[in-house]
Order: C-alpha cells, then sequence, then structure tokens
C-alpha cells in the first residue's frame, strides 16, 4: 500500500490540478497541512486505490525529511511535547512499526497500522483542515500557493498558543 | 537370437555355505536340465537370491542393510564373494560381486572382452540383465502363476521393462518435472494468467491507439484554430488599431502584458519547486524535525546493536550471564529483540537523521522567511500582471463602448476561440506528458503508456512461453501414453501368436490357447487348462517374451512345482524339458516323486544331479557310502555329485529349522 | 539400425502422425530409447534428460486455432 488521495480532495483542486505536474502535489499540500494542525482522519473504501507507490520527482528528494516529520507527528501523539530517556522503548517501537527497510521504496511499512496509512491519514486530515479554512476551492495555483502558506503559518501559530495554553494550566 | 547359458557359479564367506557349482558336461556344454537339491536352511533361498543380484547388477543394492542380510549368521564384518559364470553365445562372461559386510557396499567386476571393475554387460543384454528384468528368469513357482493372475499385473510389467515401455512412461514423469524446473519462477502458470496479461496489453495497446489518434486530430486541430485564432486577432488589432492611438497604447500594454506574464511563470515555477520542500513551508515542522533529530542523538538511536545481535543471542546454548540457556531466558531476550532495529532499519533512520541535519539543520524560521520573501515577489509579480491587463481591458472596453458593434463581436469569437484552443492545448499536454502523473495504470500519456505497454508485453511473452511449454510437454505426453498404449497392442498380438504356436507343440493332444497377455496371461474363452497345462503356459508366455527380445535365457527356478499335486507335477515334468533350453531348478526331496523321473526321461537323460548340505556331526556320515569322486567338499558344506545320492537323499531329514526369510 | 522393438518404433510413428506432429518427434523418443537401451544414455541424469526434452518440445508444433488449443487442455484437465 501506498499513497492514497481522498476523492473528494481530487476534486476540490481540480481547477489546478493542470497546473500541477505531478499529482502528489495535491498529496503533499494536503500532507503538510495534516502536520501542521497534527489533524489525522480516515480514508474509506469509496476513497481510491493508491495513485502513486514512491515519491515521484523532486519528492524523492524529500522523503527522509517527510518520513522524519511522519515520526515526530506521531511521537507527540503519544508522549505530549518531550522525549525523555525513559521514552526510548516506545520510540524505538514506534519507528519500527512506521519504517521498513526491506519493504517499499518508501521506507513506509504497510499494513492498517504501517507508516503508509498512517501518512495517509494526516494527508486526510490536512485536507479537511483545507476544505474547512479555505474560502473557495483554488482556481489559480499563483493566488493559492501564497493562500496556503499563509494557511500554514495561521495554523502553526494556532498549535503554538495552544500548546502554550496547555503549559500554563 | 543371443544364446545365454549358465555355466555354474561360486559362493565363498556368504550365508549360505561356500560351494561351487558346474552345470556342464564334458563337452563344455551346460546339462538340458540341471536339478540342485538343498534341504531347508542350507540356503537355497540365499543362492537363488545372489544369482537374481548377479544378474541384476548394482541397481538392485540401494538399500545397504541388504547387503548384511547375506553374512554368514553370527559373523561381524569380513567379505563374501559370488561369480556367476554364463555363456553368451559361446563366449565366456563371468559377473563377479563382492560384498563388504562392514562398510556394506556391493562391488562388481565383469569379464567380457576384458575385465572391469564395474557392471558392464554385452549390449544384447542391457536389457535383460537388469534388477527389473532379472526376475523373470530367475523365479520361484509362483511367478507362472502370478502371470496368470487376473488380478496381477506381472504380464504387463515383464512387457513394460522387455520393451522399454517403462522407459516411455518415465519420460512422462520426466516431462513433468521439466515443466516443473523451467517454471519454478515463473510469476504465471495457468492460462487465466495468460488471458488475463493479454487483456491487460491490449487494453493498454487500444488506449494507445486511441490516445494516438486523439493526439493527431488535437495537434491538428490546434494547427487551424490557431490559425484562425491569430487570423481573427490580427484582424481585430487591424479593427482595433483604426483608432490610431487605441493602436500605438495596444501595442505598448501587448508588450507589457507580455513581459509581466513572462516574468510571473518563472517565479510562479520557483515558487513551486520550493514549496515542495517542506521546511520552507512549516517552521514547526522544521523545528520538530530537528527536536526529533537530537532526541534520537540523546536516545542513542539508533542503538550500534541490531535485533539480529539478539537473535544470535537468543538461539546461543548458553545465557550471556554465564547460565545455562532456559526458555524463560530466551523468551526474555527474544521479547527485547522487538524494541530494536534492525540493520537496515537502522539504515533508514540514520538517513532521516541525516537529512534533517543536511537540508532543515539551520534556524527553523530561516527557511520559511526566504520562501515568504520569493511568495512577497510572487504577489508583486501578480499585481503588475493584474495592472497591465487591467490598462488593457478598460482600453478595450473604451473602444468597445465606442460603439463598434463589430469589435465586439470579433472580441467575443476571439474569447470563445482561445477558451477552445487552451482547453485542446491542456488535454495534448496530458497526452505528451513526460510520466503518468500519479494515475499509475489509467495512465493518459503516451510515453508513460509505451513503457507499460512494454513491461505488459514482456509479462505476455514470459505467460506466453510458460503456457507453450505445458501445451508441449502435454502433446507429447499424450503421444507417448497412446504409442505405448499401440505398441502394447502389437506386441501383445504377436507374442499371443508366438504363445500359441509353442503351446501347440508342447501340449500336441490338449493344446491351450491364449488369448491376451497386455495385464495378465488370459486364456481363449473356449480353452481350460489343466493347473500343470496353466504353468506351462506361464512358462510358454516368458519364452516367447525372451525370443521377442532377441535373447534365449536360461530359467532358473526355485521349487518348480512347489505345493502341486503329484499328477500336475508329473505333467509339468514333462513338459519342462521341452519349454526351455537349459532349465536349472533347487528342490527338496519332497519334490521327487512323480517329477524327477519323469523329467529324466524327458530330458532324454541329459539331467544332473547335484545334492547340497551343510557339513556337521549329522551330516558326515552320509559320506561313508558315496564314490569318493562324487564329494566336494568345502570348509562347511558338501556337494554331491551323483545322481544315486539325490535319489536316495531325504533332505527333510537333514534341514535345519525353516528360515523365516520371505523367497 | 535401432535396439529398440519395431513394433514400439511403428507406435511412436503412428501416434506422432495422429497427433500431427513432424516425424522428427518420433525419430527423437526413438533414439533416446535406444540410446537407453545401449547403455548411453541415463533416466537418471537430470541434466541429460533436459536436454532431450528441449531438443524434443523444439519439434513439437503446436495446434494453430484457439479452439485445438481448448480441446487440448480440456482434456488434460
Amino acid at each position: 500500500m501506498s499513497f492514497r488521495l481522498r476523492t473528494d480532495a481530487e476534486k476540490w483542486f481540480s481547477e489546478i490540478e493542470g497546473e500541477l505536474d505531478l499529482k502528489f502535489d495535491i498529496y503533499y499540500f494536503c500532507l503538510i497541512a495534516g502536520f501542521a494542525a497534527v489533524r489525522k482522519s480516515s480514508l474509506t473504501s469509496a476513497d481510491k486505490p493508491a495513485f502513486v507507490d514512491d515519491f515521484p520527482g523532486d519528492y524523492k528528494l524529500q522523503q527522509n525529511l517527510l518520513l522524519g516529520g511522519l515520526i515526530d507527528a506521531e511521537l507527540r501523539d503519544l508522549l505530549g511535547r518531550g522525549v525523555t530517556v525513559k521514552d526510548k522503548p516506545v520510540v524505538q517501537k514506534s519507528v519500527s512499526r512506521l519504517l521498513t527497510a526491506a519493504g517499499a521504496s518508501t521506507h513506509l511499512s504497510g499494513g492498517t497500522d504501517g507508516g503508509a496509512a498512517r501518512m495517509n491519514e494526516y494527508a486526510s486530515g490536512g485536507f479537511d483542515v483545507l476544505f474547512e479554512r479555505m474560502i473557495d476551492k483554488p482556481r489559480k495555483l499563483e493566488t493559492f500557493l501564497r493562500a496556503y502558506a499563509k494557511l500554514i503559518g495561521e495554523l502553526e501559530d494556532e498549535r503554538a498558543e495552544a500548546e502554550a495554553a496547555l503549559a500554563a494550566v | 537370437m543371443t544364446q545365454v547359458r549358465l555355466l555354474g557359479w561360486k559362493a565363498a564367506g556368504l550365508r549360505c555355505p561356500d560351494h561351487e557349482i558346474s552345470l556342464a558336461r564334458t563337452d563344455g556344454r551346460p546339462h538340458h536340465v540341471s536339478l540342485v537339491q538343498m534341504p531347508n536352511g542350507t540356503g537355497k533361498t540365499t543362492t537363488l537370491e545372489l544369482l537374481r543380484a548377479a544378474f541384476s547388477g548394482p541397481g538392485a543394492w540401494v538399500d545397504p542393510d541388504a547387503v548384511t542380510e547375506f553374512a554368514p549368521r553370527g559373523s561381524v564384518g569380513g567379505r563374501g564373494a559370488f561369480e556367476v559364470r554364463l555363456l553368451v553365445d559361446d563366449r565366456r562372461f563371468t559377473i563377479e560381486m563382492g560384498l563388504d559386510f562392514e562398510n556394506r557396499r556391493a562391488e562388481f567386476r565383469t569379464t567380457w572382452t576384458s575385465s572391469v571393475p564395474r557392471f558392464q554387460r554385452p549390449p544384447s543384454l542391457l536389457r535383460v540383465l537388469t534388477p527389473e528384468f532379472a526376475p523373470f528368469f530367475v523365479f520361484d513357482g509362483e511367478l507362472a502363476h502370478a502371470l496368470l493372475d487376473p488380478r496381477k499385473t506381472r504380464a504387463r510389467e515383464a512387457l513394460e521393462v522387455q520393451f522399454q515401455l517403462s522407459s516411455l512412461n518415465q519420460f512422462r514423469k520426466l516431462m513433468d518435472r521439466y515443466w516443473d524446473d523451467k517454471t519454478r519462477n515463473s510469476t504465471t502458470k495457468g492460462d487465466k494468467g495468460l488471458t488475463q496479461r493479454r487483456n491487460k496489453l491490449n487494453e493498454l495497446s487500444q488506449r494507445r491507439d486511441r490516445l494516438t489518434v486523439e493526439k493527431a486530430e488535437l495537434t491538428k486541430r490546434l494547427a487551424v484554430q490557431k490559425a484562425k485564432r491569430d487570423k481573427l486577432e490580427a484582424e481585430y488589432k487591424a479593427h482595433f488599431d483604426q483608432d490610431s492611438q487605441a493602436q500605438e497604447e495596444r501595442k505598448r500594454l501587448d508588450e507589457e502584458l507580455k513581459r509581466a506574464s513572462g516574468n510571473l511563470g518563472t517565479l510562479l515555477a520557483n515558487a513551486l519547486t520550493d514549496a515542495r520542500k517542506p521546511q520552507n513551508l512549516s517552521p514547526r515542522f522544521t523545528a520538530g524535525l530537528q527536536a526529533l533529530r537530537d532526541n534520537l542523538d540523546k536516545l542513542k538511536l539508533p542503538e550500534s546493536a541490531a535485533k539480529e545481535f539478539f537473535d544470535e543471542l537468543a538461539h546461543d546454548t548458553h545465557c550471556v550471564c554465564g547460565e545455562e540457556m532456559t526458555d524463560d531466558r530466551r523468551g526474555a531476550i527474544l521479547a527485547r529483540r522487538d524494541s530494536y532495529l534492525g540493520k537496515e532499519d537502522m539504515g533508514v533512520l540514520n538517513a532521516i537523521k541525516g537529512a534533517i541535519k543536511d537540508t532543515a539543520g539551520d534556524q527553523p524560521s530561516s527557511y520559511r522567511e526566504a520562501f515568504d520573501k520569493q511568495l512577497a515577489r510572487l504577489r508583486d509579480a501578480v499585481r503588475e500582471r493584474d495592472l497591465v491587463q487591467g490598462e488593457l481591458d478598460a482600453l478595450e472596453k473604451r473602444r468597445l463602448e465606442g460603439g463598434d458593434a463589430e469589435l465586439s463581436a470579433m472580441k467575443a469569437r476571439l474569447e470563445e476561440l482561445n477558451g477552445a484552443l487552451a482547453k485542446d492545448a491542456a488535454r495534448l499536454a496530458t497526452i505528451d506528458a513526460d510520466d503518468d502523473s500519479g494515475h499509475g495504470e489509467d495512465t493518459e500519456s503516451l510515453k508513460a503508456l509505451a513503457k507499460k505497454i512494454k513491461r505488459a508485453g514482456d509479462l505476455v511473452a514470459e505467460a506466453t512461453e510458460t503456457r507453450d511449454i505445458r501445451l508441449k510437454t502435454t502433446i507429447l505426453k499424450k503421444l507417448i501414453t497412446g504409442a505405448v498404449a499401440e505398441a502394447t497392442n502389437r506386441i501383445a498380438k504377436q507374442l499371443v501368436d508366438a504363445t500359441n504356436a509353442r503351446l501347440e507343440s508342447i501340449l500336441t493332444r490338449s493344446p491351450l490357447r491364449v488369448a491376451d497377455v497386455r495385464d495378465s496371461v488370459v486364456l481363449d474363452g473356449q480353452s481350460r487348462g489343466s493347473p500343470g497345462q496353466t504353468l506351462a503356459l506361464g512358462y510358454a508366455f516368458l519364452l516367447g517374451l525372451f525370443d521377442a527380445g532377441q535373447v534365449s535365457l536360461p530359467f532358473i527356478v526355485d521349487s518348480p512345482t512347489g505345493a502341486l499335486d503329484k499328477n500336475v507335477r508329473r505333467e509339468i515334468a514333462e513338459l519342462l524339458p521341452s519349454i526351455s533350453q537349459q532349465l536349472v531348478a533347487f528342490t527338496t526331496s519332497s519334490e521327487y516323486e512323480q517329477f524327477v523321473p519323469v523329467l529324466d526321461r524327458a530330458a532324454r537323460g541329459d539331467v544332473q544331479y547335484l545334492t547340497m548340505f551343510r557339513l556337521n556331526d549329522a551330516t558326515q556320515p552320509l559320506l561313508a557310502g558315496v564314490e569318493p569322486d562324487a564329494v566336494r567338499l568345502s570348509a562347511n558344506g558338501v556337494l554331491i555329485t551323483s545322481k544315486s545320492f539325490f535319489e536316495g537323499f531325504d533332505s527333510e531329514a537333514y534341514g535345519e529349522k525353516p528360515t523365516t526369510r520371505a523367497a | 539400425m535401432t535396439r529398440v522393438n519395431e513394433n514400439v518404433v511403428a507406435a511412436l510413428k503412428a501416434a506422432a502422425t495422429d497427433a500431427g506432429q513432424p516425424k522428427e518427434v518420433a525419430q527423437r523418443l526413438v533414439s533416446w530409447l535406444d540410446a537407453l537401451a545401449t547403455g548411453n544414455a541415463d533416466l537418471a541424469d537430470v541434466s541429460e534428460a533436459a536436454n532431450r526434452i528441449g531438443d524434443l518440445l523444439d519439434q513439437v508444433k503446436l495446434p494453430v486455432t484457439d479452439l485445438d488449443l481448448e480441446a487440448l487442455l480440456g482434456d488434460e484437465a
């Protein structure tokens, strides 16, 4: 199993798809939004099967950072902000659950609990965020890029505020 | 026809008494009939088995335990030797078989043209001196019955061996094996796989053909439409430029727009490239990566020890603590192992850490700040273009508002044309794309399709080759099955005729007729033979079989009349000499009555009488009355070559307890 | 002169003809049997057998129509 995109996400991006030479761009925009908002949601059987098996084009160069981002997001989910020495077994277990050297060329493990499924969930959660927060579906890449970057910034600020509030309690 | 005669044999150091038997008359030719009388326990069965083994060659000795069964009782180690002398078309052929009881090995030496340390047979005997065929000329009384027994298929077995039909059947098995070997690594074996692959290839090829046609149409239409658009645009501009002030203004703005759009395009492409680097979008993401890397360092991950290390520990005989390895300890080690990474997984984690350091190691906000500057330039470029476009639109509007209906109509048509052109151009771009743009098998890129068609073609070729091998082996196997059946019918017919002809000359008073010999020897519906005749029939069939194989063999039979009653014995005794050219029969004294004297007459006196027994306190006195030149003594046995001794010998009286070994 | 019984030779030739196969198929089967009879081949030698079978398969003609193919495979099943 590799990268799956929600059917509604594909539709939402349809007007700028022609300006993007990789379908993975859409997945990536969703994924980074999911990471920034720390949002995951499940895909359903109504969504299409994997559209690509490996990080395509320029994204192959970003593979390790995106894998790192997934581990980071998952560890935060499990442990909260800090990681201490006693968390070592949790970290090891998470890493070996998410990654595989022997399997896919993405190094993401398969299965319902594997890294590929987890990453797809972040991309799906990220699309939910985009859909909620952007006023209209993207019409032109030149405007979308700026609006998207702005939204990521806002999401990060909100996270920082939420974490600060939590720390103050 | 190759004539094979048995001249004699010699045994030493084996389970039977040491002995040497010559079946030759003074003229060097063997007797027509040789009778070897041996009490039970003297090694009658052993001797017969040794003869069969010597005729079978090394192929009969696959089980090393079988060798030790021929060792003298109570002995350990040592060697035994058995030698058979044959006459093959008047030339001597010797088979020496050495049994090494210590190493449980049988060794052969044969002498034909020269002496060689292996089982080298005269070419004419290659098919006869085999483990499969030897039982058909070294046999017991049961064989003849078995040949006639409709529940058994001994006749078929004999036929298959003698006429290589068993080899043909073996070819079929080898073909199955060949297919298995050839297709072991094949990804598909069934016809279904081939059909699926063909369908896939067809589907892809059809799509390619459809897209190729579409591309040609698009290209053509684009050229025509573009020309139309350019013409219309020129006309529009010409019309527009009828106002000379507007003309100059439009020219300036057109150039401005071209420049601004070009600038925007470059900036947008750069921005998209940079947006694909997550560190440019999200400082928190970058900070998170750096924290992850620090934490991994803090936790000393990946470990220097890998999962594999614990596997080794767990499978040691002793625990690292020095204590013996127990299931509990092993369980504990293996449980810990699961929280460690394998060697290769450690490599992945190290690569991630390296990438964070190399490409996202600076101040987290610095990447986004640089990207924001780029986005600002993009924003400015968009504004600039929009501004120029706005001026152009305003100019146009002014001209159109001037009430020039024709110009308005031209403008509308131009826009419509441009819209259609953009749609066609986008479609053409999809078809001309370099990769599948993530659409996988559903791609509409001709280049990506070409690659997929090549791959699909390879898969079809592989499946086709696999299928062809299967079809061809199937054809061959069917052909062989048919040939075996046909050959069996032809051979059977010949054998039936030959057997009937022979029976006619043997059973002159009431000849039997054979109807079929394919599975077992089947009598003609009209015929009903006595038990003796029936036995003769079995022998006649075997002789026919030997004849068809162009070889005349001796019959070496254990207890030829077996448990038959006296009348039948008489009948067989009369028949046997006329059936075979050389008969060597192992008998006990219980078979004497109604058999030996009759046989002697039937063989016109060319009968050799041999009596063999173990030499011990009980048998010693027997030697007293025998003429000395009829006695051959060995270390543990005696052979008496006297007819009168043979007649008077009561083997039951000197037999040892019956052995349990099967005949 | 072959050591293979003339009935076996005739049966193989007839079977090849019946199966629409070239006479080379029967010839090769006969030479294999002949090699076995003269001690020049050994059925236990797997690679030698594979060579002979490979050579045999090259001589075998496949049916031209799909219908014939299906009949062949149907029989096998």
